[in-house]
């Protein structure tokens, strides 16, 4: 990720123990959110209502490009019932000054320009104005008095067609910048910028090839398909201080943009997280929080704003489409010699897609010598890219993964044996940086291999297929806090946001396993900006991985405090007692002779003893732990129809120790659903005028329930070493194996070779029927 | 959305005053699955809305002399669900199936479904292939016609904003007769169908196509009847080759678009596809199995 890894960040040692809750499955009914969001009760942040509140709406440039020359909003503000309008003239220019969001990095010049345009509008659904208004009718009564003069310009929605020298450029001040390319002014460019990583030497890895495959892929845009629309409740005070309700996946990174967006101190600011509706990565990046901070201190009144789901696809994510070469020898037994990859990816209207880190995955799960990676970062006019599960990852297995099948096929080896031949394991060195330490990649192709699935029988048009993904687990600022209420039961506030995978759970019971008391006696909260430091988002798997570590400091240090107590009342110094089940104890008999104190007796010596028993953790995380899985896929295609349907799915992936099993395969099963939809169905598409055609669900279509089988899962355990309980990251990793698998799966059926995404009936049927006489010929 | 009046009637000549009344800028109301949609995207700028669901005579499903009535309120749900047409028109059943999902069919109806008219509609197809006829009444009294007359194009049946749809008859000649209904949607659920077909047919002597009727949806501005394919069929032996030209002469009966959704083109095969299979599996239905 380019971050150098800092000395002073926090690791600690995996400890082997055995765990009576952590590793357990209580009743999922029994997580603290399930029975709220059954019912409806779960407070999301459009269900946050402030008195005196008005509704915000954005006005939405209907043209893919177009310069603005003017904006009127004189009728508008005339209209009655209207507060507040904001336009581009409403917020100050940034200079060029990046920051981490999640996964992506962003750019203050460019996230100002994206939340409202400023020179030109870049893409249909770009913003150019917002009204505050009595109600929402009014608020879109007044949208359409607003006068824009647009000048509309040619765009270019493809990246190949991005790239090439007479393309219409999005940005006047773009020269291509990176490995090894000095930025040459005289030579605008919608390639942001140029990327390139290698090891050993490429030439002669392919000399050493007996076979030689060669794929490229092209991928469409993908929406995370969150079901929450994006929503803000935002209230400027008379103080000068700025409260926000809001539907993030980092409240704390959404207070500091918001602060430099508007020019504020960081400490004005309260964001207060709602409960998740879905984001995977889509909710990493402020959209209507500034929109509605500033109509708020503009109309003096809190302001709430709400997406459409027209609004929520036109501008927010998407995932970058991609165009991907991958070229890959190897030997007549099966050992890879030289692997080449060209990954370009759409960045959409401003610089920044998931290139940087789609670009360390390309190969890392296998043990290579000689690798060349090259990237291209690619402006065209689309909503502004978000990250996505993984992102940028599933797109290039998709050419990596189904060039390693027909690798293994030239070679006739099954491609789960060519697969173990060449796979990475301890020690492998990566081509972006560091070798990798304790992974579990093997086990998952050996749990895969041994499977009942592998032995199911297949008909007639059905074939199996199968392929692998890795990603990596950040680290990075994290905070916790533990309070020990009068009664002995623990409250724990985390700053890592809930993104609804169940970590407020997976929390509570590495807490109870820590003090020693039961699961039931453990609330935990995400605590707004203002009861904890700093956290980095819920982003790169970092959720559970990171978060735990804070809470596994934090109770240690509550714990140091209740045997500190203790120490006081038996009139010992506190490093002889121990903690043990949920009990101080002496450390040894030599100590002396005292009864142990539970938890609960201990609150109630507290006061006397120095006052409440609490602990806390400020940390970096250092990054590990990676992830890796493997996926097996069986599909039934109608030859006549071109219809993929997917029979049976099984994903077998390092977890490092599991906390909840339950959630884990909860998250195995949602990143493959998300990636089979994307592999058979869901794309962005544009009419020819630029605007996007399928802004719904009803188009834009993301699989039901009917159009996936039950995914098996199989957990594999090799523990993170860096982590005391060995978590890894594990929620990315099961959307990456998907495409390829599938594309594998119906080579495998049919015998032809989808790498043009989505993997859609007419599109494998156009296949099909290219293939026929090719067939009928053999 | 503009705010407008609610009225409620409780039976079908209510609805009919209700509506001579306060038209014509009034709207039906039934399920809601179609309408609440267009009010909120602003098609429809009603002044009063009629809620028809509370008339009885609405409602209902039965054997009678003229054949099957199905009630315009009988919900896609209850299709699914009634004893006589499991038996006799799985047809039917699958049709309703495809639509929506359980919420969907739960409050949509039949009713609903015909009048809304969109050429993608999947009650449509199967109800033509079984020759099933509408009853319309209005201030004059009612009047009966067949589904190719009631649709007139995308969204526009022959209603007058004062009439209301009273049931679907499907004609005792056709109790009975095996049919199937296929739907080619790209996702299994909540789909729009790309294209949709239903085949309707006795076996006659010597294994021959009698009677046999070909509906498509999708396909063109309405839900249509593929009356090439049918004639060329009539009388011919069962044989897959004849059924699979009878695919191919189906394409020819329709017009298919091309669309952001899938091309015309794309939409030619599957009609070629549909129409057999479903020819097919009306046959099977007709062995028995
Ligand atoms: C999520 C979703 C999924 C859907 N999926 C499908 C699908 O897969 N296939 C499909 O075909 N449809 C689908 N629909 C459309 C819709 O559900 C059906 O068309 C349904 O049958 C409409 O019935 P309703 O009772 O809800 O109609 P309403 O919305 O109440 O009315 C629809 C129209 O019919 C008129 N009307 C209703 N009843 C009468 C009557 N008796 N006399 C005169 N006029 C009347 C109304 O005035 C209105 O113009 C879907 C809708 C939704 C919301």
């Amino acid at each position: 990720m380019g971050m150098k890894p800092s000395p002073y960040a926090t690791k600690i040692p995996y400890e082997e123990k055995d765990n009576k809750v952590v590793g357990g499955r209580p009743n999922p009914a029994d997580r603290s959110d399930a029975i709220d969001k059954v019912t409806g009760r779960a407070r999301y942040a459009a269900d946050y209502n402030l008195p005196g509140q008005l509704i915000g709406k954005v006005l939405r440039s209907p043209h893919a490009h177009a310069i603005v020359k003017s904006i009127d909003t004189s009728e508008a503000e005339k209209l009655p019932g209207v507060k507040a309008v904001v336009t581009r003239d409403d917020f100050p220019d940034m200079e060029v000054e990046h920051a981490a969001s999640g996964e992506l990095m962003v750019n203050f010049r460019d996230v100002t320009r994206n939340m409202m345009a400023r020179e030109k509008a870049l893409y249909d659904g770009h913003p150019v104005a917002a009204v505050a208004a009595l109600s929402e009718s009014i608020a879109k009564e007044a949208m359409k008095l607003i006068k824009v003069d647009y000048e509309v310009l040619p765009h270019v929605i493809d990246v190949r067609d991005a790239m090439k020298d007479d393309a219409p450029l999005l940005h006047e001040e773009l020269f291509t910048k990176g490995a090894g390319i000095e930025p040459d002014p005289s030579k605008k460019s919608n390639i942001a910028t140029r990327m390139e990583s290698k090891l050993g030497d490429i030439e002669e890895g392919f000399k050493q090839a007996d076979f030689i495959v060669e794929h490229e892929s092209n991928t469409k845009a993908a929406h995370q398909g969150y079901i929450e629309p994006q929503a803000s409740v935002a209230n400027f005070t008379e103080g000068g201080t700025i409260e926000v309700y809001t539907g993030t996946q980092g409240h704390h990174v959404f207070r500091a943009q918001i602060a430099k967006l508007l020019k504020m101190d960081i400490s004005k600011i309260k964001v207060v997280p709602a409960e998740l509706g879905g984001g995977f990565g889509g909710k990493n990046n402020v959209y209507l929080e500034p929109l509605a901070a500033q109509l708020s201190r503009k109309a003096n009144r809190p302001v709430k704003m709400v997406m459409t789901r027209d609004e929520v696809f036109r501008a927010t994510g998407p995932t970058s489409g991609t165009n991907c070469k991958v070229r890959m020898g190897c030997t007549r037994d099966g050992r890879i010699t030289a692997a080449q990859a060209e990954l370009n990816y759409q960045a959409g209207a401003f610089p920044g897609s998931s290139l940087p880190l789609a670009s360390i995955t390309v190969f890392t799960r296998y043990d290579l010598e000689n690798v060349l990676v090259v990237g291209h970062d690619v402006v065209c006019n689309r909503p502004k890219v978000a990250a996505y599960r993984a992102p940028g990852a599933p797109m290039i297995a998709f050419a990596v993964e189904t060039a390693i099948d027909d690798l293994a096929r030239q070679c006739g080896m099954d491609p789960i044996d060519f697969r173990l031949k060449n796979a990475a394991k301890q020690g492998t060195q990566t081509h972006f940086g560091p070798p990798l330490g304790q992974i579990g990649y093997m086990e998952t192709l050996e749990a895969a291999k041994a499977s009942p699935h592998m032995n199911e029988p297949l008909g007639p048009n059905q074939g199996r297929g199968i392929a692998s993904g890795f990603w990596f687990t950040i680290g990075n600022d994290t905070s916790a806090t533990i309070n020990i209420s009068e009664d002995g039961t623990a409250s724990l506030i985390f700053g890592t946001v809930d993104v609804t995978g169940g970590m407020r759970s997976a929390f509570a019971m590495i807490v109870a396993e820590e003090l020693g008391i039961p699961f039931e006696k453990v609330r935990t909260q995400v605590g707004d900006t203002s009861a904890l430091g700093f956290n980095f988002m819920t982003a790169g798997s970092r959720g559970t991985a990171a978060g735990s570590m804070a809470v596994v400091k934090a109770t240690r240090d509550a714990i140091h405090r209740a045997c500190e107590i203790a120490a006081r009342k038996w009139e010992v110094e506190t490093d002889q007692v121990v903690w043990e089940n949920g009990h101080a104890r002496p450390a040894s008999a030599n100590v002396g002779d005292f009864e142990p104190l539970s938890l609960a007796q201990l609150c109630k010596e507290a006061t006397w003893f120095g006052g409440t028993i609490a602990g806390h953790a400020e940390i970096n995380v250092a990054m590990g732990g990676p992830g890796f899985g493997t996926h097996l896929v069986d599909v039934d295609v109608d030859r006549q129809t071109g219809l993929v349907k997917v029979l049976r799915y099984s994903i077998f992936q390092d977890a490092g120790k599991a906390v909840y099993p339950a959630f884990i395969e909860g998250q195995f099963q949602g990143g493959a659903v998300q990636g089979i939809g994307m592999a058979l169905n869901e794309e962005y598409i544009y009419s020819d005028k630029g605007t996007m055609e399928n802004p719904g669900f009803l188009d834009y279509r993301v699989p039901v329930a009917s159009d996936v089988p039950m995914i098996n899962t199989h957990i594999v355990e090799v523990p993170n070493p860096d982590h005391p309980y060995g978590v890894r990251g594990i929620g990315e990793v099961p959307i990456i194996p998907p495409l390829a698998a599938i594309s594998n799966a119906i080579h495998d059926a049919v015998g032809v070779r989808l790498l043009d995404h989505p993997m859609s009936p007419p599109k494998v049927l156009k296949a099909i029927d290219e293939a026929a006489p090719a067939q009928a010929a053999e | 959305m503009r705010a407008f009046d609610f009225v409620s009637a409780e039976s079908a000549d209510q609805a009919i005053s209700l509506l001579s009344e306060h038209g014509p800028n009034v709207i039906v109301l039934a399920g809601g699955t179609d309408i609440l949609v267009d009010l909120k995207h602003a098609k429809h700028d009603p002044d009063v809305v009629v809620d028809i669901t509370r008339a009885e005579d609405l409602k209902g499903i039965e054997v009678n002399d003229g054949g099957l009535r199905i009630g315009a309120l009988v919900t896609h749900t209850q299709i699914m669900d009634d004893p006589y047409i499991r038996e006799n028109f799985p047809a039917l059943v699958h049709a309703a199936h495809t639509i929506g999902a359980v919420q969907t069919r739960n409050l949509g109806t039949l009713g609903g479904n015909l009048v809304t008219c969109v050429p993608s509609m999947d009650s449509g197809p199967a109800l033509m292939a079984l020759e099933a006829e509408v009853t319309v009444a209005g201030p004059d009294g009612t009047r009966r016609m067949g589904l190719e007359e009631f649709f007139v194009g995308p969204r526009k049946t022959v209603l007058e904003h004062n009439e209301v749809l009273l049931d679907v008859i499907i004609p005792r000649k056709n109790l009975g007769k095996p049919a199937d209904f296929l739907k080619f949607g790209l996702r299994k659920g909540q789909a729009l169908a790309l294209v949709n077909a239903a085949s309707a047919l006795w076996v006659g002597e010597g294994n021959t196509f009698k009677d046999v009727k070909i509906s498509l949806g999708a396909v063109a501005p309405t839900v249509i009847r593929a009356a090439a394919a049918e004639d060329f069929l009539e009388g011919r032996e069962i044989t897959p080759e004849n059924m699979a030209e009878a695919g191919r002469l189906a394409v020819e009966d329709a017009k298919p678009i091309d669309d952001f959704r899938a091309s015309a083109s794309y939409r030619r095969d599957l009609i070629a596809v549909l129409t057999k299979r479903t020819l097919d599996n009306a046959y099977r239905l007709a062995q028995g199995g």
